[in-house]
């Protein structure tokens, strides 16, 4: 199976302070991967970095076969980046918000139309398509922006916190669609988050990166056995915790 | 005979003497004298002599005067300006002067018959105690002889004026032969010029003339120069001729010349493009138009301040007639001028005729600007352009 | 990058306080140019042949201020109020980042922004001219000759790179700024000062350099003057009234308010009181022009340069 994103010693400082260190990560076609660390880890920075809109300082990548440093353009077009709490233009309608976004992705106009129905109702938002982004919920805002993602047909989706904020109904919801998202379009996941016991649910490998540095790397299963013993139960927050304490 | 006037001042000094200052002088002492002593007349003449009397004594005397002498048949008078008189007053070393005049007494008599006469005077004191005496011949000769007596007389025997006028001497002929006679007029002119006579206030032409004997004609002689004739001067002699008498003048006509320049540029053009500060080059035509030459053609320039006007060669000298010479003209206009038209005036100076010429400098805004202004633009865009190949690309 | 373009487009002419402004500016502009109109007119009866009767409309003050003065006053709110919030409000409401991570080159948004910004101003501008155009033949009935159409064009792009270049500052400060009240305020201040106080400004700069120590002292005064004239020329607005009214009036020899002329200059000058050509009107204040043009490109580069290279993330 090849690899979606693949990175070697992907380095970004920021004056002295180092936001990633020599992150060398694998990311495998279909899988829904699991970025986890605490806030200001060098999650986001890694990020920017795959998808080009920020610069290494050191190391490579590669993303679909392409390196973003030099051909951000590509990869853009097929990837969807969901960045934490995305906003709208308020003051247009749902539908409109993602016409634009599909003018932005240079989708003929007829295609468009067909691919913002068919999101809308991937998201379960075909009924509030038409109303002002502005009076959305946070839940309803999330999945407009899943469905976003959704209008250029990407092959990997880098979601940013995707359930951040949201109450445990909505956070189902979200969990769900990313899942048969994987499942049923066989669309490769990044997920970045640091709750764990989500990450837990839906995450078939994740990657622990504390202060920059990638200290763990795995399925869940294989890093409870590596840090808590044999007959221990794959507890994701267990594990985390462990590795915190460590660094 | 009767005393005038015996205003005796001072008293008599002794001694005498032929000498200036009144010590030297006589104590008495008069002349009295006529001034020419003989003169000749025409038949029909008068005459009349001027009579000297002095007084060269210390003393004042009055002085008496008489005809002492004269022929029958004249009229002969001692007058001072018209008045007749018998004496005269003299001060001391004063002189008068009193006019002898004489005349056939009888109006009647037309011509006296020529022969010698002779006039005389006597002057003495009142006392009696000097006297002078003085005497005039008068030979009156035959009308025959008086062929010299034809006079031409003008008052103007010169006139000057410019090219192309014409001139008319207006001339008094006089006829004094004592017989009427037809004169016939001539006049040598220089090559070209042409004369031609007529009667004063009239305009028909003549080449003769009746005039009484004793009476006087007024004729005018008009000259008309060539066309191509130069300034200088001409010397016309006219002639008035009887078959008897003949008399001749000479007249003069200075031909002034006439004055004219005429100022232009080769192409007609009489303005110039420039730049502040630039200088711009104008070439000026002068030409000669009158008919005398100009001797020293100078220029001169009416200008705003801080511009500079030259003039290459700064005059013209000889400029002959109907001859073209040009000036280069260098206009340097000031630093800070200003945009617009500007009206630089050149004064064409030369001999009794000048001429202006108004140029129009048009000051143009510098183009070296605008380029500058475009490289400016040039170097941000391709600023811009690079900065947008160089961050352009993410 | 033309998706954002006509985006922005989208949302300038949908945005109510572009559309009071407008309607405000134009409806100044209508009062000014009737009175300019009346008072024309008026000065026009007795008056043999006059010339370029057309561009008196836009130059001759009315009650209070002619046309052009009005434009270079407020023509600034209109690109100010266009580009304060340009990036920051994409910024505030989270869609910089998501709007990045399209298939688009980032430099498309802030070129994108200004464009549209670019276009509407001189959409509204022309129409604003174009307005008053078929205002003033209506109300003098004078129909313009080919050359003040040439003169109100070259006016009509002077006008738009002038607010242009306010558009820039302010997409320029809506980069620095986070926040949307300092990015207004710091334009607007900008605004007051280059506009209102750069006459005391420049006053005290001459005063401070070549102060006037005589006051009957002619060499001081002028060296003062010239000073402080060349210290207002710092202002935008300066270049942009002065580069205007002399496109505006072909008797205006010179960009320099103050002018020495001896006496016979003077004569020599009212000789013939001939118009300038366009060409040495645009020549005469080609460097405000370049000037102006350089500023506003400036203005846009430096706002380029410094959000190509800003962090997406540092939001």
């Amino acid at each position: 199976m090849p690899a979606i994103i693949q990175t070697e010693g992907l380095t970004r400082q920021y004056g002295r302070q180092t936001a990633v260190d020599g992150l060398s990560l694998e990311i495998n076609e279909q899988e829904i991967f699991g970025f986890l660390g605490p806030n200001g880890a060098g999650k986001t920075t890694t990020i920017l970095m795959l998808l080009g809109l920020t610069e290494p300082t050191g190391g490579r990548a590669r993303v679909l076969g392409v390196d973003p440093a030099h051909d951000p353009l590509q990869i853009k077009r097929q990837v969807g980046y969901l960045p934490e709490n995305v906003g709208f233009y308020d003051d247009l309608t749902g539908r409109e918000n993602l016409r634009y976004m599909a003018r932005l992705n240079q989708l003929p106009e007829s295609k468009a139309r067909e691919q913002i129905e068919t999101a809308l109702a991937t998201v379960g938002l075909n009924g509030e398509g038409d109303k002002l982004v502005g009076a959305y919920s946070r839940g309803m805002r999330q999945r407009l922006g899943i469905a976003e993602l959704l209008i250029k047909e990407p092959k990997l989706l880098i979601l940013d916190e995707p359930t951040l904020g949201l109450d445990p109904d909505g956070t189902n919801k979200m969990l769900d669609l990313i899942v048969s998202l994987s499942r049923d379009r066989g669309i490769t996941v990044m997920l970045s988050s640091h709750q764990l016991e989500q990450v837990q649910r839906i995450c078939s490998r994740v990657g622990i990166m504390i202060k920059g540095r990638l200290v763990a790397l795995g399925s869940v299963e294989e890093l409870a056995k590596r840090k808590l013993g044999d007959d221990a139960g794959p507890n994701l927050e267990e594990i985390y915790m462990r590795y915190f304490k460590e660094t | 005979m009767s005393l005038l006037a015996a205003a005796t001042t001072g008293p008599w000094t002794g001694t005498a003497a032929e000498k200036d200052s009144t010590a030297d002088l006589p104590e008495r002492r008069i002349i009295a004298a006529l001034q020419y002593p003989g003169i000749t007349l025409g038949p029909d003449d008068s005459f009349s002599v001027d009579l000297l009397l002095k007084n060269r004594g210390r003393s004042d005397e009055t002085v008496l005067v008489e005809v002492s002498e004269k022929p029958q048949d004249w009229n002969v008078e001692i007058k001072r300006f018209g008045t007749l008189v018998s004496g005269v007053f003299l001060a001391s070393r004063e002189d008068q002067t009193l006019t002898l005049t004489g005349k056939p007494a009888d109006k009647e008599i037309k011509k006296l018959p020529p022969g010698t006469y002779r006039f005389a005077i006597k002057a003495r004191t009142v006392d009696g105690a000097l006297t002078q005496a003085s005497a005039i011949t008068v030979n009156v000769v035959s009308a025959e002889k008086a062929a010299e007596r034809v006079s031409i007389e003008t008052s103007y025997p010169t006139l000057r004026g410019p090219l192309g006028d014409k001139f008319q001497f207006s001339l008094d002929v006089r006829n004094d032969t004592g017989q009427d006679a037809i004169f016939n007029f001539r006049a040598t002119a220089p090559s070209g010029w042409e004369t031609s006579f007529k009667p004063a206030y009239e305009s028909k032409q003549i080449s003769s003339l009746q005039i009484n004997a004793n009476s006087s004609k007024t004729v005018e002689m008009e000259v008309t120069p060539p066309y191509n004739a130069q300034a200088g001067e001409y010397d016309f002699k006219v002639e008035a001729q009887s078959p008897k008498a003949k008399a001749e003048k000479d007249l003069k006509v200075v031909l002034t010349g006439t004055f004219g320049l005429k100022v232009g540029t080769p192409g007609g053009l009489l303005s110039a493009v420039t730049e502040r500060g630039q200088q711009a080059n104008v070439t000026l035509l002068v030409q000669n138009r009158g008919s005398a030459a100009q001797r020293e053609v100078k220029f001169e320039a009416f200008k705003p301040e801080n511009w500079k006007v030259e003039f290459k060669p700064e005059k013209l000298e000889n400029l002959d007639p109907g001859a073209i010479k040009q000036t280069e003209i260098t206009i340097t206009p000031g630093e800070q001028s200003l945009v617009g038209d500007y009206s630089v005036s050149v004064h064409t100076d030369g001999e009794k005729a000048n001429e202006e010429t108004e140029f129009r400098i048009t000051i143009r805004a510098a183009s070296a600007w605008g380029w500058i202004g475009v490289a400016i633009i040039a170097v941000v865009m391709v600023g811009l352009g690079v900065t947008f190949r160089v961050l352009g690309r993410r | 990058m033309w998706t954002i373009c006509r985006k922005e487009l989208a949302d300038h002419f949908s945005s109510i306080r572009f559309l009071i402004l407008f309607c405000l500016i134009l409806m100044v502009a209508l009062v000014s140019t009737y009175m300019a109109a009346t008072s024309v007119r008026e000065a026009l009866e007795g008056m043999f042949k006059p010339s370029h009767v057309f561009l008196l409309l836009f130059t001759a003050p009315g009650k209070f201020f002619s046309l052009v003065q009005f434009i270079a006053f407020f023509g600034p709110l209109l690109g100010i109020i266009m580009g304060f919030d340009a990036i920051n409000r994409e910024r505030q409401h989270r869609t910089l980042a998501k709007l990045v991570s399209q298939p688009i080159f980032r430099d498309a948004v802030i070129n994108g922004k200004f464009l549209a910004g670019v276009i509407t101003v001189s959409i509204a501008v022309s129409s604003l001219i174009l307005l008053l155009t078929g205002m003033g033949l209506l109300t003098v009935g004078v129909v313009p000759g080919q050359e003040e159409i040439g003169r109100l064009v070259v006016y009509l792009i002077v006008s738009i790179a002038y607010v242009s270049f306010w558009l820039g500052l302010a997409i320029l400060f809506s980069i620095l700024f986070r926040s949307l009240a300092t990015s207004v305020l710091a334009s607007v201040a900008l605004w007051i000062f280059f506009s209102f106080f750069i006459g005391f400004a420049s006053d005290l700069v001459a005063d401070a350099l070549k102060p006037v120590r005589n006051s009957r002292d002619t060499e001081q005064i002028v060296a003062n003057r010239r000073v402080a004239d060349a210290a207002s020329l710092a202002s935008p607005a300066v270049l942009y009234s002065q580069a205007t009214s002399t496109i505006l009036d072909p008797y205006r020899r010179t960009r320099s308010n103050l002018v020495l002329t001896g006496m016979m200059e003077r004569l020599s000058l009212e000789r013939f009181r001939n118009p300038l050509p366009l060409d040495q009107s645009i020549l005469v204040v080609w460097p405000y022009l370049t000037s102006l043009l350089a500023l506003t490109l400036v203005c846009f580069g430096l706002s380029y340069v410094i959000f190509m290279r800003q962090e997406i993330r540092s939001v």
